[in-house]
């Protein structure tokens, strides 16, 4: 009888670890939850996995970071030193590259280092050699001019330019390797 | 109680008439989109494909463009071409196919517009193409411009879209 009584005890005690005191209750919050997770992972914090090496040292290739799809939301624009994933035909493939250039500014590369109306821009975030140069041009009025942070590639390669604020889907997360 | 059994009952029964409704008579940008799937698994190929095989899929494969394809990539390695006769499409499919081990391709976030004239369509999409060998699969926006012939969604021409502008 003792055995019995101690066995229908560890039941009862697995019983609420497992589904709680209250069964609908539980079943209430697992809802919640499934739902505040499917809500923020599927359209605020989108999860990505970085694929190449176009930002490395920065991000490396098969790293996981998050883009906050509320970044640019209220009015806010973006500003220069930010990465973003900017939209190909959708959602799910997305490039990963930091902000260089904003609308109406002169840009060219000498050196591998971006020069923002005819000054160099602070760039910490080059560690890899670099030697790019391409010609100044000027950005239009909704024009941002994104690239990596790898200058070592050879810039026919090196997946690089401008388009417009409606094509940036949010801004990364987690910081990289400074 | 038997009232509410039987709104519900007609409400389920509505809901799968309209379901069967969405399979049987699909809309333009969903049959689109499964032509645009069947042409990815078709230009895929495993590093053991067969000679049969190969030529199997590739003559399936020429069922979805029309004559006269265009083929726009805008990538200085790669030549733009304009196929006037299917078997060229199909002879440059095959040369890819032995040019290299294995390929695996993939179109993501497919888009369709139908154009002005109804039997008009264009599908944007982003191509994933793993070749046998990279380290890095191949990503890149591609616009798909398609035409109604006798039913049957054809490709008339693919054309590469920059995503950023250098």
């Amino acid at each position: 009888m003792a055995g019995e009584s101690k066995s229908s005890g560890v039941w009862k005690w697995l019983r609420i670890v497992a589904i709680g005191r209250r069964p609908g209750w539980t079943v209430v919050r697992l809802l919640v939850l499934v739902g505040g997770a499917a809500v923020l992972f599927g359209y605020v914090l989108l999860p990505i996995r970085v694929s190449g090496i176009s930002m490395e040292p920065t991000y490396h290739d098969g790293s996981v970071n998050f883009i906050n799809r509320l970044a640019y939301s209220g009015g806010r624009q973006p500003a220069r030193g930010e990465v973003v994933a900017i939209r190909m035909a959708g959602r799910h493939v997305l490039l990963l590259k930091r902000v260089v250039g904003l609308p109406g500014e002169r840009l060219a590369f000498r050196g591998g280092v971006v020069w923002i109306n005819g000054a160099p821009v602070d760039e910490p975030y080059l560690k890899l050699p670099h030697n790019w140069m391409m010609r100044e041009r000027t950005l239009g009025p909704d024009e941002y001019y994104f690239v990596g942070d790898n200058r070592s590639m050879d810039l026919e390669l090196h997946e690089h330019g401008s388009t417009t604020a409606d094509q940036i889907l949010g801004r990364v997360v987690l910081a990289g390797n400074r | 109680m038997k009232r509410a059994l039987r709104q519900l009952s007609l409400v389920l029964l509505l809901a799968v008439g309209a379901w069967l409704w969405t399979v049987f008579f699909p809309r333009p940008e969903v049959v689109i989109q499964r032509r645009l799937a069947k042409v990815a698994q078709l230009v895929s190929f495993a590093p053991k494909e067969g000679n049969i095989a190969r030529v199997a899929n590739v003559q399936r494969l020429g069922g979805y463009f029309a004559d006269g394809l265009e083929v726009q990539l805008g990538d200085a390695r790669l030549k733009d071409h304009t196929f006037t006769r299917r078997e060229e499409l199909l002879q440059a499919c095959m040369a890819a196919r032995q040019a290299v081990a294995a390929l695996q391709v993939r179109f993501v976030d497919v888009q369709v517009k139908l154009g002005a004239p109804a039997d008009h369509a264009a599908a944007e999409l982003t191509l994933e193409a793993n070749v046998a060998g990279e380290a890095d699969p191949i990503y890149q926006q591609l616009r798909f411009d398609l035409v109604n012939t006798n039913g049957d969604w054809l490709i008339t021409r693919i054309a590469a879209v920059k995503t950023l502008t250098p």
